[in-house]
Order: C-alpha cells, then sequence, then structure tokens
C-alpha cells in the first residue's frame, strides 16, 4: 500500500529519479566548496543525514543477506561470517511457490485495477457522464483510508464460513448452497488489491488522458477516418507510454504491498515474497538470513522497475511534441449511455468504498466477539456501543493514538525542516553536486516501506546505540520514509521561484540571506505547509514499515489496528478504524482547506 | 467555396454565444480571413466550418453541398467533409513518421500503395520536406512540424482548406517566412481556403478578403486595403494598426466634392465621409493613419488641413522616426521620415490631406481623445495575443 498516498499528484513525465554521481576533480570541488561558505556546511550535513538515513540501513540489509549471523550478534560485521548460503537455502525451499504467487498477484492486481481505473479514467476526463466530480472525489478519499481497513471489511465480506456477502448470496439465490466467495484465494487477494490500487491508477491514467492534445484526434476525423479506427490508429498509441508507465508502477506496487498478502495471504497459506520478508522477520525463532534475501530480491526488482518507468516516461516526455500543458479534452457526448456509464462507474466505487466502509461501520457497532449479522434490521436491533468503550478502555489504543500523534507531529516538523534546507540548497545555491542532494531527498520513494521497516530494524539492532526499543527508531523510520514523499508535493512550489525573484530582491540591496527570508521562503511556505500536513497524514496510520520495528509499549495506530485483528477481534478494530478514519478525515480536511486557502498555485 | 448562413453557437446551454448570426462567403479560390482579439468567435467559426463544433443555428454549404443545416437537420460528420485542416498545435502523431502522417488521409480512404506513395512524395515535395519523409515526427523543429501538417492537409486534394492560426507557434522570422509559403501554395493550387488569426498584420498580407470579428461578430468584412484605408468602425480601425482617431464637432458639408468639414482642438478640418453614411448629430470621429501625418520644416502649399505643432517626443525605429505632436493641445501621433532629423522642442508644420482623413460613422459621440484612446479596446499590433 506504500505508493498508494504518496504519489498524490501523478504526472506524465517522470519523477522518479534515481541518484546518479557526478565525477568531479576532487581539488576544484573542494575549493568551490570551501568558498561557498557556511551554506556549504549545511549542505554536507543535509547530505550527510540524508544518506545515512537511507543507504546505511539499506546497506545493512544487504550485509544482512550475505551474513550467517543475525544483525546484533557479536560476529555480524565480522567478514568471517559472510556467505552466500542464505540465497542458496532461499532458492531450494519454497522459491518457487512465492515467486509463483506474488508475480500471479501482481500481474492480477495490474490488469484489473488497470481496467476498472482505466474506465473511471476515460469516464471522468472523455465522456460527459454525470458527477464526474463526485467520481475523483471519491477516489481521492480511498486513497487515505488506511488499507488495513478494507482489507478487513473484504475479508467480513467474502469469508467462506461467516462472510456477509456469501450468506446474502445464499438466503436470496435459491440455487446456491454454501460460501460462493472465498477471499482466502488468489483471485480474492487480487480482488481486494486491486480496489486499493485504484485511485492511483485512476489519477495516473486521467493525466494520462488530459496529457494528449485533442486536435490529435480531430486532426485524423479531418483526415477521413471515423471514432474507431482514431480511437486504434491515434488515441491508443499516442498515450501508450503513460498507459506503460502507470503499469509500471502497479506492478511496483503490487510487489511490495504488505496488508494484503499479509493478512489474506498469510491465513489462506498463500506465501508471496512479502510475507516471506514478514514471517521470517518476526516469526520465532526469525530467520534474518532467508528474510534478508526475499527483501534483496524485492528491492532489485523494484529498481528494476523504476529504471524501466524513467525510461518509458523519458520517451513520453519526447512523445508529448508541441507542449506539456494539460489539456482539455472535448468530452464525447454519450446520450443515454452516460446513465450506463455511470452505474458502471458507482457501481465500482460501491465495491471499493462503500461496501468496505459499511461493513466497518457495521461491524463497529455489532456485538464484540460473535458472528456478525448480516446488514438487516434484526441485526440493527443488537446494535452496541460496546467496541467504541473498548477503544478507549483498552490501554494499547489510547497509547496508540498518543504515540501516532506525537510521531506524525514530530516527523512532519523535521522533514520540513530537511526539505527546506534541500529546496535552499538545490533551488537557490550554486555549489557543486547540489543535484545530488536533491536525488538523495527523492530516490528513496522507490524504496518499498516493508523493506525500509526491516533495514531500520536489522540496522538499529545491530548498532550500540539503544534507539531500538523505543519510539525514536519510528520517528528516524518516518522521517525517512516520508521525506521523499514531501519532496514531490514540495517540487511544485519549488520551481515556480524563478532565479529572478531572488536576483531581483539582491539587486534592490537585500543579502542573499534577506532575500530568501524575504521573498523564497513566503512563496514556498504554501508548499511547506501543505507537504507537514500531508506526512503528518501518512505518519499518523504508517504500518507496513512500523509493524517491523515497534515493540511492546512502542505501538503506534497502525500496529495497533493490525494487532487487534492479531487478536481477533474484527469488531473492535472497525471501532477503532472508524475513529482513525476521523482524525485521518479531519487533518486531511485541513490540509485541503489549507492549500487551497494560501492557493498552491498553478 | 464556402457559404455560411446565420451561424450561431452557444455554449453552456445558451449562456454563452460564441458565434452570434455569422454570414460569410469564402469564393473559390480565394483566401478568406477571420480576424479577431481572443475570444471573439473565430476559431468557433471555423470548427463549425470543419464539423469539430456542432453549431446552435444555421446552415454551411461546401461547394454546393450542404454539410450542415440546422432547420433541416442535416450534420455531415468531419471525416464525411473532405476538407483539409491545420490545427493550431499541428496536431503531428509522434508515433508515425513524417510520410506515415501525411499518408494518413489517403490510408483511410483505402488507396493503392503506389498511389500513396506518389501524392505522399508530391505533398512533401510541394512543402520543401521530401527529404524528411522516413523521419520521425518528434524528431521535427516547430516549421517542419507545420509544413507536415500542411501536407497532410493537402495530399487528398481536399475541396477547401482550414488554417486555425497556424503560424502563431512560430518566430518571428519563421512566420514572416511560412506566411508567404502559404500564400505561395494556396495561389498555385488556387483552393478556397478559410484561415483563422489574431495576428492583423499577417491577415493583411496573406488573404484575399478580410472578415474582422469582435464579440462573435463579424464587423467589417472587405479587402484588406479597404479594411485598413475605411475601416468600418474604431474598433476596427484600432485592432487594425495605429491610428489616430480625432474628434470633430460641428460638421457640416465642405464646399466641394462631397467632402465634410468640421472643428476640432486642433483648428477647423476637412475629411470625407465614410462609404457607407454621413455622420449625423454635428459631431463624429475622423481617423488618421500615422503615416498619413505630414511633418515639414517649410509651411506646406495646401491650404486646408495645415497646422503648426511642437515635437514633443521622438523614437528612433530604423525605417522612420515615430514623433508624437502638441498641435494646439491636441496630441498628434506621426510617422517622419528618417531623414528629416526631428528635435524635441521643435516648432514644425503638420498636413493631413483631406482624403486621408475618413470619418468612423459608429463614433456619433466621437470623443476623439487622442492617438490612442483606451476604450474600447487599447490595441497595439503586437500586444494581442492568444487564440480565439
Amino acid at each position: 500500500m506504500a505508493l498508494s498516498g504518496e504519489l498524490i499528484e501523478p504526472t506524465a513525465s517522470g519523477a522518479l529519479g534515481l541518484p546518479h554521481s557526478t565525477p568531479g576533480r576532487v581539488g576544484r570541488l573542494a575549493r568551490r566548496l570551501y568558498r561557498a561558505g557556511p551554506a556549504a556546511w549545511i549542505f554536507l550535513a543535509a547530505s550527510l543525514v540524508l544518506a545515512y538515513q537511507v543507504l546505511v540501513p539499506l546497506v545493512t540489509m544487504i550485509w544482512t543477506s550475505f551474513s550467517s549471523s543475525q544483525p546484533g550478534a557479536e560476529d555480524f560485521f565480522s567478514a568471517s561470517s559472510l556467505t552466500t548460503s542464505n540465497y542458496t537455502r532461499a532458492f531450494s525451499a519454497g522459491f518457487a511457490r512465492a515467486a509463483g504467487n506474488t508475480v500471479v498477484f501482481t500481474a492480477g492486481v495490474t490488469v484489473v485495477s488497470a481496467i476498472l481505473g482505466g474506465f473511471l479514467a476515460w469516464v471522468v476526463v472523455r465522456t460527459n457522464t454525470p458527477l464526474r466530480r463526485l467520481i475523483t472525489g471519491l477516489c481521492l478519499i480511498r486513497l487515505l483510508i488506511p488499507g488495513v481497513l478494507p482489507t478487513v471489511a473484504w475479508i467480513g465480506l467474502a469469508n467462506p464460513s461467516t462472510g456477509v456477502l456469501n450468506r446474502w448470496l445464499q438466503d436470496w439465490i435459491p440455487w446456491v448452497h454454501g460460501p460462493v466467495l472465498n477471499v482466502y484465494s488468489l483471485p480474492g487477494m487480487i480482488w481486494v488489491e486491486s480496489l486499493d490500487a485504484l485511485p492511483l491508477t485512476f489519477l495516473l491514467l486521467s493525466a494520462a488522458l488530459r496529457s494528449m492534445d485533442p486536435s490529435m484526434e480531430e486532426a485524423s476525423l479531418i483526415s477521413g477516418a471515423g471514432r474507431l479506427r482514431t480511437a486504434l490508429h491515434i488515441t491508443f498509441p499516442v498515450i501508450l507510454p503513460a498507459i506503460l508507465g502507470t503499469l509500471i508502477l502497479t506492478v511496483i506496487r503490487g510487489f511490495e504491498t504488505f496488508e494484503v498478502p499479509v493478512l489474506i495471504g498469510l491465513p489462506g497459506h498463500i506465501i508471496t515474497f512479502v510475507v516471506e520478508v514478514y514471517t521470517n522477520t518476526t516469526g520465532v525463532p526469525s530467520d534474518t538470513g532467508l528474510a534478508s534475501v526475499y527483501a534483496v530480491l524485492v528491492l532489485a526488482f523494484c529498481v528494476c522497475l523504476i529504471w524501466l518507468y524513467n525510461r518509458f516516461t523519458r520517451n513520453t516526455a519526447m512523445f508529448t511534441t508541441v507542449s506539456g500543458k494539460a489539456f482539455r479534452p472535448r468530452p464525447a457526448n454519450l446520450g443515454r449511455g452516460r446513465w450506463v456509464t455511470l452505474a458502471a462507474s458507482l457501481l465500482i466505487l460501491v465495491f471499493s468504498i462503500g461496501l468496505p466502509l459499511l461493513m466497518l461501520l457495521w461491524a463497529s457497532f455489532s456485538p464484540p466477539f460473535r458472528p456478525i449479522q448480516p446488514f438487516t434490521a434484526s441485526g440493527l436491533s443488537h446494535f452496541t456501543l460496546a467496541n467504541y468503550a473498548g477503544v478507549f478502555r483498552n490501554d494499547t489504543t489510547v497509547r496508540a493514538f498518543v504515540h501516532s500523534t506525537f510521531l506524525a507531529a514530530g516527523a512532519a516538523v523535521i522533514v520540513v525542516l530537511l526539505i527546506s534546507i534541500v529546496a535552499w540548497v538545490t533551488v537557490k545555491t550554486k555549489i557543486p553536486g547540489r543535484k545530488l542532494l536533491d536525488h538523495l531527498a527523492f530516490a528513496p520513494i522507490a524504496i518499498p516501506s516493508v523493506l525500509m521497516g526491516v533495514s531500520f530494524l536489522w540496522f538499529y539492532l545491530s548498532l550500540p546505540v539503544p534507539v531500538y526499543g523505543t519510539l525514536w527508531i519510528l520517528l528516524l523510520l518516518y522521517v525517512a520514509r516520508f521525506t521523499p514523499v514531501a519532496m514531490r508535493v514540495m517540487s511544485a512550489s519549488m520551481t515556480q521561484i524563478d532565479d529572478e525573484l531572488i536576483e531581483a530582491s539582491m539587486m534592490t540591496g537585500s543579502s542573499w540571506w534577506r532575500a530568501f527570508r524575504t521573498v523564497a521562503l513566503p512563496l514556498l511556505k504554501p508548499g511547506l505547509l501543505a507537504s507537514a500536513l500531508y506526512v503528518g497524514v501518512l505518519a499518523f496510520r504508517e504500518l507496513s514499515a512500523s509493524v517491523f520495528v515497534y515493540t511492546g509499549g512502542n505501538e503506534v495506530v497502525g500496529v495497533a489496528m493490525f494487532s487487534i485483528w492479531g487478536d481477533g477481534s474484527f469488531t473492535g478494530l472497525a471501532a477503532f478504524g472508524i475513529l482513525v478514519l476521523l482524525v485521518v478525515g479531519v487533518l486531511s480536511l485541513v490540509a485541503a482547506i489549507v492549500s487551497s486557502r494560501f492557493g498552491v498555485r498553478k | 467555396m464556402i457559404r455560411v448562413t446565420g451561424l450561431v453557437k452557444e455554449f453552456a446551454g445558451g449562456s454563452v454565444r460564441a458565434v452570434d448570426e455569422v454570414s460569410f462567403e469564402v469564393p473559390t479560390g480565394e483566401l478568406v480571413t477571420l480576424l479577431g482579439p481572443s475570444g471573439c468567435g473565430k476559431t468557433t467559426s471555423l470548427r463549425c466550418v470543419a464539423g469539430l463544433e456542432e453549431p446552435t443555428y444555421g446552415r454551411i454549404e461546401i461547394d454546393d453541398r450542404v454539410v450542415f443545416d440546422a432547420a433541416r437537420n442535416i450534420a455531415v460528420p468531419p471525416n464525411k467533409r473532405r476538407i483539409g485542416m491545420v490545427f493550431q498545435s499541428y496536431a503531428i502523431w509522434p508515433h508515425m513518421t513524417v510520410f506515415g502522417n501525411v499518408a494518413y488521409p489517403l490510408r483511410t480512404a483505402k488507396m493503392k500503395k503506389r498511389e500513396i506513395h506518389e501524392r505522399v512524395m508530391a505533398s512533401l515535395e510541394l512543402v520543401g520536406l521530401a527529404d524528411l519523409a522516413p523521419r520521425g515526427a518528434p524528431n521535427l523543429s516547430g516549421g517542419q512540424q507545420q509544413r507536415v501538417a500542411l501536407a497532410r492537409a493537402l495530399v487528398a486534394e481536399p475541396e477547401v482548406l482550414l488554417l486555425d492560426e497556424p503560424l502563431s507557434n512560430l518566430d518571428a522570422k519563421l512566420r514572416e517566412q511560412m506566411r508567404q509559403e502559404i500564400r505561395e501554395i494556396q495561389q498555385r493550387l488556387g483552393i478556397t481556403t478559410l484561415y483563422v488569426t489574431h495576428d492583423q498584420i499577417e491577415a493583411l498580407a496573406i488573404s484575399d478578403i478580410v472578415g474582422v470579428m469582435s464579440g462573435g461578430k463579424i464587423v467589417d468584412f472587405g479587402s484588406p486595403e479597404r479594411i485598413y484605408r475605411a475601416p468600418k468602425s474604431r474598433f476596427v480601425a484600432q485592432f487594425i494598426g495605429v491610428a489616430n482617431v480625432i474628434a470633430v464637432n460641428d460638421v457640416r458639408p465642405a464646399s466641394e466634392n462631397g467632402s465634410l468639414q468640421g472643428a476640432t482642438q486642433m483648428g477647423s478640418m476637412s475629411f470625407h465621409p465614410d462609404e457607407a453614411a454621413t455622420p449625423t448629430g454635428g459631431q463624429t470621429a475622423v481617423l488618421v493613419r500615422l503615416e498619413d501625418v505630414e511633418v515639414s520644416r517649410e509651411r506646406p502649399t495646401a491650404d486646408r488641413n495645415v497646422w503648426r505643432g511642437r515635437v514633443i517626443s521622438v523614437l528612433f525605429l530604423g525605417t522612420h522616426l515615430d514623433c508624437i505632436l502638441d498641435v494646439n493641445g491636441h496630441r498628434l501621433r506621426a510617422q517622419a521620415a528618417r531623414r528629416t532629423k526631428l528635435e524635441v522642442g521643435e516648432e514644425v508644420w503638420v498636413q493631413i490631406r483631406p482624403d486621408h482623413a475618413t470619418a468612423l460613422c459608429d463614433d456619433v459621440a466621437g470623443d476623439g481623445t487622442g492617438a490612442r484612446p483606451a476604450k474600447p479596446t487599447q490595441t497595439v499590433p503586437s500586444a494581442v495575443a492568444g487564440a480565439a
């Protein structure tokens, strides 16, 4: 679920840059750095912090995969422990099964979410279907829902023994006996994950559709071609690169996603790479060797795909020949057909948002630790507030709320400070290597959060500093995890600050620092504010990285949801989840108001 | 021939009239330009002719074939209208080669391979791009894309050619060159052409007939020469070129050949009535082009329309001097010959020949506030930007 949140403003042009170092002549570089004065020291410090935060844990992860010892053990860092036995072990035991499941799951999610998301994008961008803004709005709201909740809601809806939908089907259709739907299967996993990936594919594909100049199609009509020929020979080939870019992002997302494989796949004995990483890390006894091999495989795969993505989107940039501006395509008049497209779109959204939310609400008021009644009046009569009371009586959930609030606020402040420095250095100074800093801050967006989690765990386990077992490791993790996300939100505001604005201020006699403070910072402020709130929202609900590094007593909201589920209390989780959604909803609303009020100018 | 009758296009459920009762004709083999500021309805009119936009009311005929008639419920789709069109963004398909782009209309028409090849190459030859045929479309410069778009529009030998601001994405030098090339090709093929632009110099240079549009209506329609010399309204006068608009009171017939006479701030002035009508109400405004204000040190021999003036400012523009004169308190803008070497503060003679001064009959109020009044539109030639 990691990529879902962070690509909130998808563009057709590739932005997932990977760092590439520029070889420089060391002496001259040092001299130029020296001349840059205090700015250079800040630059160096920021680079070191970013590199430490991301690269060192990843190196630890790779080291772990070649070590016969465990992180934290005495001989962990000695060269004598190096071995390739972890790899041979991994490739012999269950590898083919995990690989097969991962591939089928990922491919299925990619195809299904591309079809559903592509359909919604077409409806919203290219047709005159009513309620298009509502469709877009619901997709954006879906992005904010923590992945655990719809996943467990679908378990409640479609599990073979007590699933609400299963019982419905049996009650209403006479020839149906026994459960029809089984969420604990590959198709079930693909369905649930596709609905979760849907908003992302929708946003990316609608951006792709908007980026096409409508006169390309008109030129084809004028040339004598009909609608079908135009669609096949012009529309589809022109937006193909953007579609491929979207598909690659969906593949990455399916590959690294945590909630569905662990919550559905694991109990259903459908093991994927991410499940291997999770079970081998958190199981007792843990097998860091195997876990790290799978982690390295996931990382390698993601890096390859990001490289592919960059290639495709670079071609896209070349393909959008005239300008990169978003066009306003003339929507096709579907006539009566527009009610059909509206019904189909709403049906998709019912599956994606409506049913899961209804299920959660229903469950949150249902009597605890009993099978959940179908949505009927008799079920309504058993309604109780016990679950909500339970949330406030439970030490863990209350503690988790407090921890997550603190961590969200802390991460937001630190991330914004960090990216301000990065912005200051990369946009406004001429320090050599400043682009590298930009890349360092941005590249981790490609690293799955599961891998961030395990690499932090292993790194701080093997470090003699007492960070593991405290909240600080979570704070460090969130800062590393969300800096690139904030960079992405910020990048729009950053590019709008033209060099000449600063130079104009300096020409009036103000110092460089004064120019930055009085001209650049006020312009950056809306972006910084929006990033802070956005990081806050994401940090508040983070699960897939936190689940690896939390320890008893240091639970956060995401982990608390996860462990309530582990305790077998669906109704308790539902109540807690509804409360979390309320907090996230309010935070997002504030973020939306702030960014529209202070105008993230286009 | 294109004939448009009573064309109306409403948007947003009738609340906006982009095109309002427009009628005009493009005679066979001629080039008619629709000229106007952005939002005046010129592009919408063109798109209605193309069939990309469905008019609300009206009728459109192409070569005596009715392609649209709201009353009779006829609407021929764009792909059946046999027209060629060049778009403002060129709309060159990026996934095809130059050859593929130009061949597309012929392939759609299921022509034989050999014939396609011959005609595509002939068409590319026409726009001077024959050697670029195998190149990928994204690797073209702006001017080359423009040529490909033109070749593609012409390759199927359409009955009419439509051009929607084809030069607005090119830089100034190239624009001038392409302007000439398009006119040359149009005349060589003798193809009936409807051209849309917001650039008045482009319109004057390229057209047989110019139709000036404003607020969804055609406000003037005629030869470039006539539109420049005797525009129908103040709006047209100021949209095309730069001009002095002088308020005149107390208008009465002058002694000879139908000319008029009146009182201005500069003094008594003789001028010509508009072709259509004589100004009424005793006051009007008179249009004088900058190049028709004659500035000299010696007193001109004529006895009418000669005044003393003082030079307020002089700009050297290479071909001429652009100066502002104070004539009895009226600010008059003029173009003086480069060699006169006027100096600021100098006293000079000013002459405006009566047949170079034309009454603007729509300007009854005659508030002629000077060389560049702020209303209705303050328009400097190069400041008009954006598409309609």
